[in-house]
């Protein structure tokens, strides 16, 4: 069982159970030993752990030393890197809901870079209990003031992740070596990968005390929140998320289930605090969005869904690229015919899809303009009707908004032949809507097309012109003179 | 034909109905002569139970019709087997006369109160080309589409 053994097939070393065997004692818990053991096998530098699960000491250093060795002449540049790509990947933002995946992560101040449509995400090392003067009055002098969102992280255990980060920079790189000169199942990348593991564990461990504080601007200064808590499920930390979920129980960030619930606060504030005037351009709103630290966070595309649903339920109004907030209301009707109603030729009547704004009421009349006083309002949203024009005026009757101009609909005039050969020459039916049409002049004229056959000589213009009888359905008989041999 | 509607000086788009001399029949076709005897060849079958009922009456009221091959079904609605079905082979000739009486024996016989009649008339001979011709424009059929022979 002698570690250094020169016998041909020598036992070497120890089981798990023969050290707890030989070190335990009655007050000593058995699974305090074997922490101690485990710590022991990250930085013992001659430790081995054999094929048959035996811990025994070599005379060759083992992968530790070399990471270790390796570690120490890492610039501090890439560690910084290495650093900023794991943090990178924890606040990766998933849902890109709030900010974007530039991320500014430990950076100096002149290379922090704002969007306009969304906030940065900025990892400071700064001290969790204040925020750095340096640092306020970058802020201060920034335009997109509402366009910073801060995390700060705690100077000490940034070291701690550091060393992490130089540890596993020289993991990748005894890895490689290890991969060429042995290969992946080699005994080497197995105690290579329970290193790995060792400080996958512990960088998870450090970035629980990392984290603690998240700043974001509210007025004219910055507030911070304290209670920011990293909280891990299952090994998966989903930063962006516990981000949203802080800022939302602040109420800076407005998230999309909360928005109806919102609305009315959101409007009112946006017309406070978003338009410079009464009537202003959506790209206005946006830039005072990005630069009002009173503003509210919303998720992506939020604030035109503000302004959309604002101008659905008719608070603002988008109107000839602007904005309103206030206008002269007046009512506004209009008459569209129905695309999917039964063919008028068909039915005689037509279907006439109404809409009227900023009204209530709307009155209908097929004599001319409208008279509330004595036409009749019309009952749904459609009106059904024969004759060739209607009028329709809408009113709001609460008198918020002023009565708007007439709509005037003209029935389209449609007509469809129908030809019939007889015997002795045609039958001809013709079909016409409108059928107010009987109020007005009527006539059918036929006129023979200048083709052969027949000749115009064929048909008289006696027999080519007919008046009709009856209407829409005119029927005319078109008798021929001479049969063609 | 040109047609178009006028409304109170507004005007529809224009229509075209086209009037041939010969519809689809070629100008080489044997006139119809009126004074000789015709048999309408193409199939008769009028689109509703009036019209059905309205040109049984004619060809019974025409002296000398006769009709070679064809159907008239009655279907009383009630049921899935309220129907009675006259099937006429087209060697055995029989006066239009003689069918107008059966049908509206049938009819009695259906005992319904809206009885649907489908008629189906394969050929029908005429004393005359122009007792063809009259009976064509009654029935609204289009005397493009209807052939004849004559001896």
């Amino acid at each position: 069982m002698s570690s250094l053994s020169t016998a041909e097939i020598p036992l070497r070393g120890l089981t798990d159970g023969e050290l707890v065997e030989a070190l335990v004692d009655p007050v000593l818990d058995v699974s305090e030993i074997k922490g101690a053991l485990a710590q022991l096998q990250g930085q013992a530098w001659y430790l081995y752990i054999g094929v048959d699960q035996r811990i025994f000491f070599g005379q060759t250093a083992n992968v530790t030393a070399e990471i270790t060795e390796i570690a120490a002449n890492i610039a501090e540049e890439q560690v910084d890197q290495t650093l900023r790509d794991k943090l990178k990947e924890v606040f990766l933002p998933r849902a890109a809901s709030l900010y974007s995946d530039r991320m500014a992560i430990l950076p100096a101040l002149d290379d922090i870079r704002l969007e306009d449509d969304r906030p940065t995400l900025v990892i400071l090392e700064r001290p969790a209990d204040a925020l750095p003067p340096d640092f306020v009055s970058w802020w201060e002098g920034q335009d997109l003031q509402n366009r910073v969102l801060v995390l700060t992280a705690d100077p000490n255990a940034v070291s701690t992740l550091r060393l992490i980060a130089r540890r596993t920079r020289a993991i990748d790189r005894v890895e490689e070596r290890i991969r060429v000169q042995h290969g992946d199942a080699s005994a080497q990348m197995q105690e290579l990968l329970g290193v790995r593991g060792r400080e996958a564990a512990g960088f998870t461990s450090a970035l629980r005390e990392t984290f603690k504080t998240i700043v974001f601007p509210i007025s004219k200064s910055l507030r911070r929140v304290d209670d920011f808590r990293m909280e891990f499920d299952r090994n998966d930390y989903s930063g962006e998320q516990q981000i949203i979920d802080t800022l939302s129980k602040r109420g800076k960030l407005i998230p999309n289930d909360r928005f109806d619930e919102q609305f009315e606060t959101l409007r009112l504030d946006a017309e406070d605090i978003l338009f410079d005037a009464d009537a202003v351009q959506v790209t206005s709103l946006r830039r005072n969005a990005a630069v009002r630290p009173t503003w509210y966070w919303l998720p992506r595309n939020g604030l035109d869904q503000l302004v959309r649903t604002a101008v659905q339920r008719g608070f603002w109004r988008d109107k000839d690229g602007l904005v309103e907030k206030r206008w002269e209301r007046r009512t506004q009707v209009t008459a569209r015919l129905d695309d999917f109603a039964p063919n008028p030729l068909e039915t005689g009547r037509f279907l006439i899809n109404v809409t009227a704004e900023d009204a209530d009421t709307v009155y209908v009349s097929e004599q001319g303009p409208p008279d509330p006083a004595k036409d009749k309002q019309l009952d749904g949203r459609t009106y059904e009707t024969a004759a060739p024009a209607v009028w329709f005026l809408a009113v709001d009757s609460k008198g918020e908004a002023k009565t708007g101009d007439v709509c005037e609909w003209r029935a389209p005039i449609r007509v469809k032949p129908d030809v019939r050969r007889l015997s002795d020459g045609y039958r001809v039916s013709v079909l016409a809507v409108p059928r107010g049409a009987q109020r007005s002049e009527r006539r059918l004229t036929g006129q023979i097309r200048k083709q052969a056959p027949p000749s115009p000589e064929r048909l008289s213009r006696r027999q080519a012109q007919a008046s009709c009888a009856s209407w829409p359905k005119s029927v005319a008989n078109f008798p021929r003179r001479k049969r063609l041999a | 034909m040109r047609i178009v509607a006028e409304v109170g000086g507004q005007f529809s788009q224009e229509e075209t109905a086209r009037l041939t001399e010969f519809g689809d029949r070629q100008p080489t076709e044997t006139v119809l002569n009126p004074d000789a005897p015709a048999t309408m060849t193409s199939r008769f079958e009028p689109k509703d139970t009036p019209a059905a009922f309205s040109a049984l009456d004619r060809l019974a009221k025409t002296p000398d019709v006769c009709i070679h091959g064809g159907f008239v079904e009655l279907n009383g609605g009630r049921s899935e087997g309220d129907h009675l079905t006259l099937r006429m082979g087209r060697d055995v000739p029989l006066a239009a006369g003689d069918l107008d009486a059966l049908t509206k024996m049938l009819v009695k016989r259906l005992n319904a109160e809206a009885p649907v009649l489908k008629l189906r008339l394969d050929c029908i001979s005429f004393p005359s080309g122009r007792e063809l011709r009259n009976f064509c424009d009654a029935a609204g059929e289009d005397f493009a589409r209807v052939t004849w022979v004559q001896e």
